[in-house]
């Protein structure tokens, strides 16, 4: 069952296409990270989801509902965290989530959150470092245990040890049904913590895929040492490989995707040693970004 | 109505109880202070009165002095207080209100918080647009009701029913104010242009009506103008209640709530 499906979403700014025919879906109990560089519409996106922003084209449907519509029956199933968190200076910690607990009717889950984030819920808002900030933001959208939960940026400024923490609490949420939707930069974390990841530029979704199927397509890194000469060119011929570096007797390579040619060619040389090394999911991002 | 819509308007509330307690409390001593000066300056009226007469009538008729201004209390706050120094304090909280309920939200960014919780944009409107009614009603209570204490302590006699009506004018003068600010506020996306534009109005409106009082040809203008209805001496002095007035301040009302509320709920917030 797909909790988010997104047709074809437009929204234009005059002559800027900040998202521009977005289609995607996320499926009950996912976590799906949506990545993309700067200015490329995650945002947009997201605000158009919680209805912030009316969509000029297309259709936006959370839990089976139209998100502009029935907006009020969506938000009771919502837990939504901003970019920059920013609420009311002069209020606690306390007065932000007695006011949605009054209003949502629900909280069960403050009490613990603000236990294991380690924040004190006295302290006003104005008075709070950025990483507090991002905590009391976090305590309010988690606080009810929402089905669906719409995340722009979750562990900006947090240290690595509270980060830690929010992945724990991701998948805990996640096991108990709720639906995450996530937007990132921090590429590790999405590897850490998606199921499945939509890459977005310049408004449009470049791809979207499964975390695993992407680690598959992952790029090889490969450093040959020879016994006698080589010839650099005999491996520069070959598709999806591009020679990096050059050293005494040795080449370092890039392979993207399918290894076995360069293995074909490698059988015509006596070899000293080899190292074979995935390269990173972050690489596999930049790719995207970069195309 | 529901427990969301009372929690916004409780939040409002005390995070402007500061604001309503100063200005009330100011409203509220400045009368103290022309009720206390009252009985000498009527001792001095004959002098006073004279005096008065030497002013060209249009001068008079522009500024609202009644020429029984010194005769009765009403008359004599109605002059100091009511019909230049109070709706500078109404239109002062009317803007500031106004402007912090929708723009000053979506200016400091706190307005995603608030759309993001099961309430819909009217009823958040609505609740924000309620806790200005109840601020500006205690205000405008509290400065003309201080008459009750007032005059028992200095011993003054005075006309209640004309102070009830008067209030019920003053507050919808206030209201009209408001509405202006929160259809701006509906619009803009800064609390400082919702200031700017209402307070912008709110004097052209107040120079219209001293500019028709002494140009006979720009006489019409008057009618464009909210102090034109809004004549404290005659509520006071008089007991003369103008309909009009009443019909011309809940007219505005209507309007620009709805047209704010309109606005509000179709417009793209982008903080």
């Amino acid at each position: 069952m797909n909790v988010i499906s997104i047709k074809n979403l437009k929204k234009h700014f005059g002559k800027t296409r900040a998202v521009d025919g977005v289609s995607l879906e996320v499926k009950k109990g996912e976590i799906f990270g949506f990545l993309g560089p700067n200015g490329a519409g995650k945002t947009t996106t997201i605000r158009c989801m919680m209805d912030f922003l009316r969509p000029d084209k297309g259709s936006i449907k959370i839990l089976g509902l139209d998100s502009e519509r029935d907006s009020v029956e969506i938000d009771k199933k919502i837990g939504y965290l901003s970019g920059a968190v920013r609420l009311y200076d002069g209020w606690t910690g306390d007065d932000h989530i007695n006011l949605i607990k009054k209003i949502k009717r629900n909280g069960k889950f403050a009490k613990e959150l603000i236990k294991r984030l380690d924040f004190d819920p006295t302290k006003k808002f104005y008075y709070l470092s950025s990483g507090n900030k991002q905590k009391l933001g976090l305590i309010l959208a988690f606080m009810g245990k929402p089905e669906v939960i719409i995340l722009d940026e979750p562990t900006l400024g947090l240290d690595p040890l509270l980060q830690n923490e929010i992945y724990k609490i991701l998948k805990e949420l996640k096991n108990q049904g709720s639906t995450i939707f996530m937007s990132s930069h921090n590429l590790s974390e999405v590897e850490r913590i998606c199921d499945k990841v939509g890459i977005i530029k310049q408004g449009k979704i470049i791809a979207e895929e499964n975390i695993e199927t992407l680690k598959r397509k992952a790029i090889y890194e490969v450093h040959l040492y020879f016994e006698r000469d080589f010839q650099k060119s005999d491996f520069e011929k070959i598709k999806g490989v591009k020679v990096t570096s050059e050293f005494d007797n040795g080449i370092a390579l890039t392979v993207k995707r399918d290894i076995n040619p360069l293995i074909d060619e490698l059988s015509k040389y006596q070899l000293k040693d080899v190292r074979i090394s995935r390269a990173s999911l972050d690489e596999i991002f930049l790719e995207y970004y970069e195309k | 109505m529901r427990n969301d819509f009372w929690a916004i308007v409780w939040r409002v509330f005390k995070d402007r109880w500061v604001q309503l307690v100063v200005y009330s409390g100011i409203s509220f001593f400045l009368v103290w202070m022309y009720v206390a000066l009252f009985p000498t300056i009527r001792d001095q009226a004959e002098q006073l009165k004279v005096l008065l007469e030497t002013y060209p009538e249009s001068f008079t008729e522009a500024f609202n002095v009644d020429e029984a201004f010194l005769d009765t209390i009403g008359g004599f706050l109605s002059a100091e207080q009511y019909s230049f120094i109070w709706p500078v304090f109404a239109i002062v909280i009317a803007s500031s209100l106004g402007g912090a309920a929708i723009a000053g939200e979506v200016e400091k960014g706190t307005i995603e918080v608030l759309l993001a919780q099961p309430i819909s944009r009217l009823k958040l409107y609505f609740a924000k647009y309620f806790s200005g009614i109840v601020i500006l009603a205690i205000f405008t209570f509290v400065s003309v009701y201080s008459i009750v204490p007032l005059a028992a302590i200095h011993d003054i006699d005075y006309e209640l029913v004309n102070f009830s009506n008067f209030f019920v004018m003053a507050l919808l003068f206030a209201l009209s104010t408001y509405s202006i600010a929160m259809f701006f506020s509906s619009i803009f996306s800064q609390k400082g242009r919702v200031y700017f534009v209402t307070a912008g109005i709110i004097i052209l409106m107040y120079v219209a009506n001293i500019v028709s009082a002494l140009k006979d040809n720009l006489a019409d203008l008057k009618y464009a103008s909210y102090f034109h209805y809004f004549d404290s001496s005659q509520v006071l002095v008089h007991n003369n209640v103008d309909n009009l007035a009443y019909w011309i301040f809940i007219g505005s009302i209507v309007i620009f709530t709805a047209a704010g509320a309109l606005i509000f709920n179709r417009r793209d917030i982008a903080t």
